[in-house]
C-alpha cells in the first residue's frame, strides 16, 4: 500500500519570488478542506481542486501511467487510514518525478494575501510536507519541530524588490541505504544502456573482472614468499612466477563473479561489478577465466616448477569450487577462505627453493592467521548486507565467535613471528622489530573483542592492511639466508686467501 | 488581487518505502534523449519505458526492491530457433531472479521494520533508537530462517547459470557468421 501521493507546488508570486516551494500531500489537504481553490492562469478563472478532479487529472495525463492512476485511487480509499501510518513513514524515502504540464494546465494557486502563506504552519496541513530550496537544491522534510520553528523574517521596507525570507529548522531523515536499488549514487544507476561490448574499455573491464587490487595483494604475498625463501634469486623466475600467479588469481576472481551475479546485485560493495552491470557477457567472463587460468598454470608449470603449478591449481579449485559455494552453506567458509589466502606465499617459496621447507609453512601460517582479524573486522560492518543477501558469514551467524577468533589469531600471529628465528627462517632481529607491529594488532584485536562496534572494527581492518606488507618487508630484510650467505662468502674468501698463501 | 497570485507547478512525488510490501510495479526508468529544439534543453526527460534500441539488448537500472537489473531483449529480424530459445530462457531466468529477490528483500525490510518497532528504545528526547547488538540478533534470525530457501535458490541458480553457457556460445557463433555474411 502506498503511503501517500504528494504534490509538489512551486509557489511564485511577485512578492515572494520563486524562492519558496512547498510540497503537500494533497490527500490530507483534501481531507481538511474538502477542496482547494485554484486559479487557472490562462483562463483567469477560479477552479476547484476537488478529490474528483484530483483523480481525473492523474488519469488524463499521458505521463501518469495506469500504475500511478491506480495508486491515486488507492490512496483515496486509504486516505482515512493514512493518519495511522504517519508514524511509520519516517523510514520512507522519496523519489522525484517530473510530469510535463501543458500550457492550459499551468495552474495558479490563489491566496488573498501573500502573508497567508504563514498558514502553512498549521499542523494539519503540514503533515507529510516538505520544503524545497531552489538555491540550495535541497528538499527539507517538515515535521513538528520544523513546523514550529518556521518563522517569517520581515523585510526592512515594503518595496517589492526585497523579499521576505524564512527561518527553518529541519530534522533530516536517514534513508536505509543498504539496498543498492534504493541507493542511487550516480546517473548510471538510473539509465538504460545498450548491451554492446566497448572494445576501447576492454582492458579496464578485464582489470575489474580480475579484481585488480585483490590480485595485486596475492601477487605481493607470492613475491614476498619468493624473497624470504633461502634459494638463489633470479629476476626472470620471480617475474614468471608473479605473472603466473596473477593470471591464476584473475581466473579465480572471474569465475567467482560469474557465479555470484545475483548476489553481487544485492550489496552496495559489489553492485558495480562488470557482470552485474552487463558490461560484458557471462560467456565472455568465463572465456577470459579459461584463457587466463590455462595460460597462468602453464606458465607456472613449464617456466617455474610443477609444485608451484600444483599449488596454483589447487588454490584455484579451492576458491572457485569450494569457498564460493560454501559462503552460502556454512560458517566454516572463513576458515577455507583463509586457507586460500595462505597458499600464495607458499607458491613463491616453492618457486625459489623448489620445495616446501618449514619456512614455507610458517609463512603460510602467518598469512592464514592474518586473514581472521582482517576479514572478520571487514565483515562486521556488512552484517545487514550479508543477512539479506544470504551469506552465512561468521559475523552474522555467530558475532561472539567472530570477535573471539579475530583476537585469538592476532595472538597466534604474534607467536608465529616469534617462532621464525628458532625455525631458521629469519634472524632474531625480526622477532624484535615485528613485535611492536604485532602487539599493536593484538591491541586493536582486543579493542574489537571488547567493544565490538563499527569504529573498533574499522580500525582493526585498516591497520591489517598496513600490517601485512610491513611484516613481510621486515621478514625479508632480516631473513636468515642473508646472514648465512655472508658467512659462506667469508669462508670462501678465507679459503681462497689460505690457498693463495 | 491578481498581483498576489501564486503560480503552481505540479510535480508528482512518489514516496517509496524502502522495502516493505510495495510491489515493484511502479518502477522508474530514466533515459536521456536529445531534447527537441522547442523544449527547454536543460530538462531531464524521464520515461516509464526503456528507449528503443535497433541492434542490442538493453540493460536497465536495478529494481528498487530486488536490485536485479531488467533487460529489454532485442529480437533480430531473422531470429533462428536457437537464438529464440536462448532469449526466452534468459528472460525466464531473469524473471525468476526478479521474483525471488523482490519477495526475499521485501520480507527482509518488513520483518526488520517490525523488529525495530518491537525492540526500539525511546530516550529522553523522544528519539527512538535500537542498538547494533539487538539488530544483529535479527540479522542472524533472518539468515537462519531463510537458509533452506537460499540453498534451493543457490542450487537452481548454479544449474541455470552454467547451462546457459553452451547456448550462449552457439548464439555467439550464429551472430558472428551473420555479421560476416553481411560484410562479405
Amino acid at each position: 500500500m502506498p503511503k501517500s501521493q504528494c504534490l509538489l507546488a512551486i509557489l511564485t508570486s511577485p512578492k515572494l519570488g520563486p524562492a519558496l516551494v512547498c510540497q503537500w500531500n494533497i490527500q490530507p489537504m483534501l481531507n481538511c478542506f474538502g477542496h482547494i481553490t485554484l486559479l487557472n492562469k490562462n483562463a483567469e478563472n477560479m477552479q476547484t481542486w476537488s478529490r474528483k478532479r484530483h483523480v481525473r487529472m492523474h488519469s488524463t495525463k499521458p505521463a501518469a501511467t495506469s500504475s500511478s492512476t491506480s495508486v491515486t485511487s488507492e490512496s483515496i480509499s486509504d486516505a482515512n487510514s493514512k493518519k495511522a501510518d504517519v508514524g511509520s513513514i519516517k523510514n520512507a524515502d522519496y523519489v522525484l518525478r517530473t510530469v510535463d504540464i501543458d500550457q492550459e494546465e499551468l495552474l495558479t494557486l490563489h491566496f488573498k494575501q501573500s502573508s497567508q502563506l504563514v498558514d502553512v504552519k498549521a499542523k494539519h496541513v503540514l503533515e507529510n510536507a516538505s520544503i524545497y530550496m531552489q538555491k540550495k537544491n535541497n528538499v527539507y522534510n517538515l515535521d513538528q519541530l520544523s513546523c514550529s520553528s518556521m518563522s517569517w523574517v520581515p523585510a526592512g521596507d515594503s518595496s517589492t524588490t526585497s523579499l521576505p525570507s524564512l527561518h527553518l529548522t529541519v530534522r533530516e531523515m536517514e534513508p536505509d541505504k543498504t539496498n543498492p536499488g534504493a541507493n542511487i549514487e550516480s546517473i548510471h544507476d538510473v539509465e538504460w544502456r545498450e548491451q554492446k561490448l566497448d572494445f576501447r574499455k576492454l582492458i579496464e573491464y578485464y582489470k575489474m573482472l580480475s579484481k585488480m587490487r585483490l590480485t595485486g595483494l596475492v601477487v605481493l604475498t607470492t613475491m614476498a614468499g619468493y624473497w624470504i625463501a633461502p634459494g638463489s634469486f633470479s629476476a626472470s623466475s620471480l617475474g614468471l612466477c608473479a605473472l603466473g600467479t596473477a593470471l591464476t588469481s584473475s581466473a579465480a576472481n572471474s569465475i567467482n563473479q560469474f557465479f555470484e551475479v545475483p548476489y553481487d546485485c544485492q550489496m552496495n560493495r559489489t553492485k558495480n561489478r562488470v557482470l552485474v552491470r552487463g558490461m560484458i557477457s557471462p560467456l565472455h567472463g568465463v572465456t577470459f577465466a579459461a584463457v587466463s587460468s590455462i595460460s597462468g598454470l602453464a606458465t607456472l608449470y613449464f617456466c617455474v616448477n610443477p609444485i608451484v603449478a600444483g599449488l596454483g591449481a589447487f588454490n584455484l579449485g579451492l576458491y572457485t569450487l569450494v569457498y564460493t559455494p560454501l559462503k552460502r552453506v556454512s560458517m566454516i567458509n572463513t576458515w577455507v577462505g583463509s586457507l586460500v589466502g595462505a597458499i600464495p606465499p607458499m607458491m613463491g617459496w616453492a618457486a625459489c627453493t623448489g620445495g616446501l621447507e618449514p619456512g614455507a609453512w610458517l609463512l603460510a601460517g602467518i598469512l592464514y592467521s592474518w586473514q581472521f582479524p582482517h576479514f572478520n573486522a571487514l565483515s562486521w560492518n556488512l552484517r545487514p548486507d550479508y543477512s539479506r543477501a544470504g551469506y552465512r558469514m561468521m559475523s552474522v551467524v555467530d558475532p561472539g565467535l567472530c570477535k573471539r577468533v579475530a583476537f585469538r589469531h592476532c595472538v597466534l600471529l604474534t607467536a608465529m613471528c616469534l617462532a621464525a628465528p628458532p625455525l631458521g627462517v629469519t634472524s632474531w632481529m625480526f622477532a624484535a622489530d615485528s613485535l611492536p607491529l604485532n602487539l599493536y594488532l593484538c591491541y586493536l584485536g582486543w579493542q574489537f573483542y571488547r567493544k565490538g562496534d563499527s569504529n573498533s572494527s574499522r580500525k582493526l581492518f585498516r591497520f591489517s592492511l598496513i600490517h601485512i606488507p610491513a611484516l613481510l618487508l621486515l621478514m625479508g630484510i632480516s631473513k636468515a639466508s642473508l646472514g648465512r650467505k655472508k658467512e659462506e662468502k667469508n669462508v670462501e674468501e678465507s679459503k681462497q686467501s689460505f690457498e693463495e698463501q | 488581487m491578481f498581483s498576489n497570485s501564486v503560480l503552481l507547478e505540479v510535480v508528482i512525488l512518489t514516496p517509496r518505502l524502502v522495502g516493505c510490501s510495495r510491489t515493484s510495479t511502479r518502477k522508474l526508468h530514466c533515459s536521456f534523449q536529445s531534447p527537441t529544439p522547442k523544449k527547454d534543453p536543460k530538462k531531464l526527460k524521464i520515461q516509464q519505458q526503456p528507449p528503443v534500441s535497433g541492434k542490442f539488448d538493453l540493460i536497465g537500472p536495478p529494481d528498487p526492491i530486488s536490485n536485479i537489473r531488467p533487460i529489454q531483449f532485442h529480437v533480430p529480424l531473422k531470429e533462428t530457433a536457437t537464438e529464440k530459445s536462448f532469449r526466452l530462457r534468459r528472460s525466464k531466468i531473469l524473471q525468476w531472479n526478479q521474483n525471488f529477490w523482490a519477495h526475499h528483500n521485501s520480507s527482509f525490510f518488513k520483518e526488520k521494520e517490525n523488529y525495530i518497532l518491537e525492540h526500539q528504545e525511546i530516550d529522553s528526547d523522544g528519539k527512538t533508537s535500537i542498538s547494533a547488538e539487538k539488530l544483529s540478533v535479527f540479522y542472524k534470525r533472518f539468515l537462519d530462517e531463510n537458509r533452506i530457501s537460499h540453498l534451493n535458490y543457490n542450487r537452481e541458480w548454479y544449474k541455470q547459470n552454467i547451462s546457459l553457457l553452451w547456448p550462449a556460445l552457439k548464439v555467439t557463433f550464429i551472430r558472428l557468421t551473420r555479421k560476416f555474411d553481411r560484410n562479405s
